[in-house]
């Protein structure tokens, strides 16, 4: 069985997504909604970024990939837990709404 | 992009089998003929994306996800073994993507059925407020009405009773004056009937001669005039006066009466025959007419002669 014999080059395409996807991830407020989904992507390209620097670039690629897929995930999730939040507070808004009405038509 | 409800159960299934922890551990052949691999094989995979893009709601609103997933599944397929695994996690990661994708876009349309039944109740809730207020408002001006209804009955019902005073007063005023007149109508009749009696006197008086040839008349005085021993006329007695006077009246005005009064004490005869006249002269009978005629004697006796 053959290896694979290509000399390995710094995958700084893969950081550089990583990196991108992480940023995407904060202004979608991953860090605060999704803390956990977060970390772990966080976590990720720190290792990525670590390996690279004892120039081991296959680990370092594999770490940036787990970077830049957990970011986009925590992005999702984050987009979930804004929309559940929103759907709450505009269900108790509208329940209190109802309430005023049937006060209100009640009251003549 | 439609309404399509993702299926819960199908969710939790796909999110079990692909957690980011513990993927489950699959003995798969990988096309090198690698038979270490403890992750899923790029067929696997491909299936999995596919089944989970099968439903049209995650077609319609996961699209970037499952084209990301897709390329990550792509890149799996074409690396070399070193970079397998980590090919293999990441388009795992991406295809949980795809779910929660779904899951997100799900839950905004549902955010946005609330947002609009929110902006209805609100614009109902502000209907029903107007319409509290202009109700409260028609209440007020209703009850001011009322209010400047009841002060003009109130000013016009005082207005009335000022008059009916008025005129109650202006009544009694005509009722007084009219009885003045009739007083002064009456006192002027008085003073005429005494003219007219005191003509007639005088005729009878010049006549003279056919009145002295009349007989006497003797009216005879009751005892009840007086009680027994005194010279003051009783209450019974009063009546009897007043028949004297009148049967004195029914006779001429100038016709003497002279006042018989006889008794064992001569003196309360007298007493009493002037106590008599005075009577009678308060009947009206002229005082000039009257002559007292007292006298001692056994049987008492009390009368007045007319003309004798």
């Amino acid at each position: 069985m053959l290896a694979a014999c290509a000399p390995t080059r710094p995958p700084l395409d893969e950081l550089d997504a990583a990196s991108r996807a992480l940023a995407i991830a904060r202004e979608a407020q991953a860090p605060q909604q999704v803390e956990q989904d977060y970390r772990v992507a966080a976590d990720a390209f720190r290792r990525a970024q670590s390996a690279m620097a004892r120039a081991e670039y296959d680990e370092a690629a594999a770490h940036a990939r787990q970077a830049e897929a957990h970011a986009e995930f925590a992005t999702a999730s984050a987009r979930v837990a804004r929309a559940r939040a929103e759907l709450e507070r505009l269900r108790a808004e509208n329940e209190t709404l109802a309430r005023n009405l049937a006060e209100m038509e009640q009251r003549p | 992009m439609s309404a399509h409800r993702f299926p819960a159960a199908m969710l939790a299934l796909v999110l079990l089998a692909g957690s980011a922890d513990a993927a489950p551990p699959r003995r798969d052949v990988v096309a090198t003929g690698d038979t270490r691999a403890d992750y899923p094989s790029p067929e696997e995979l491909a299936a999995r994306i596919d089944h989970i893009a099968a439903d049209p709601f995650v077609a319609a609103n996961a699209a970037g996800a499952i084209a990301a997933a897709r390329a990550s599944l792509l890149r799996f397929g074409e690396a070399r073994r070193a970079e397998r695994e980590s090919w293999a996690r990441a388009t795992e990661r991406r295809i949980q993507t795809i779910q929660v994708t779904a899951e997100a876009a799900q839950l905004e349309a549902e955010r946005e059925r609330l947002q609009r039944g929110n902006e209805r109740l609100q614009l109902d809730l502000a209907r029903a407020e107007a319409a509290r207020v202009r109700a409260e408002l028609e209440r007020e001006r209703l009850q001011a009405q009322i209010r400047a209804e009841e002060a003009e009955r109130l000013q016009l019902a005082a207005e009335a009773a000022r008059l009916e005073g008025e005129q109650a007063a202006q009544a009694a005023d005509a009722a007084r004056a009219e009885a003045r007149q009739a007083k002064r109508i009456a006192n002027a009749q008085a003073r005429a009937n005494e003219l007219a009696r005191k003509e007639a006197e005088l005729a009878a008086a010049l006549e003279g001669g056919s009145a002295k040839g009349a007989a006497a008349r003797t009216l005879a005085v009751a005892d009840s005039l007086f009680a027994r021993g005194a010279a003051s006329i009783t209450s019974a007695g009063r009546q009897e006066v007043a028949r004297l006077a009148a049967a004195i009246a029914a006779e001429p005005a100038t016709r003497t009466l002279r006042i018989e009064a006889r008794g064992p004490d001569r003196e309360l005869a007298e007493r009493r025959a002037l106590a008599l006249r005075d009577a009678l002269v308060g009947e009206g009978v002229a005082k000039g007419r009257v002559t007292i005629d007292a006298a001692r004697a056994d049987a008492p006796r009390l009368r007045v002669v007319i003309g004798g």
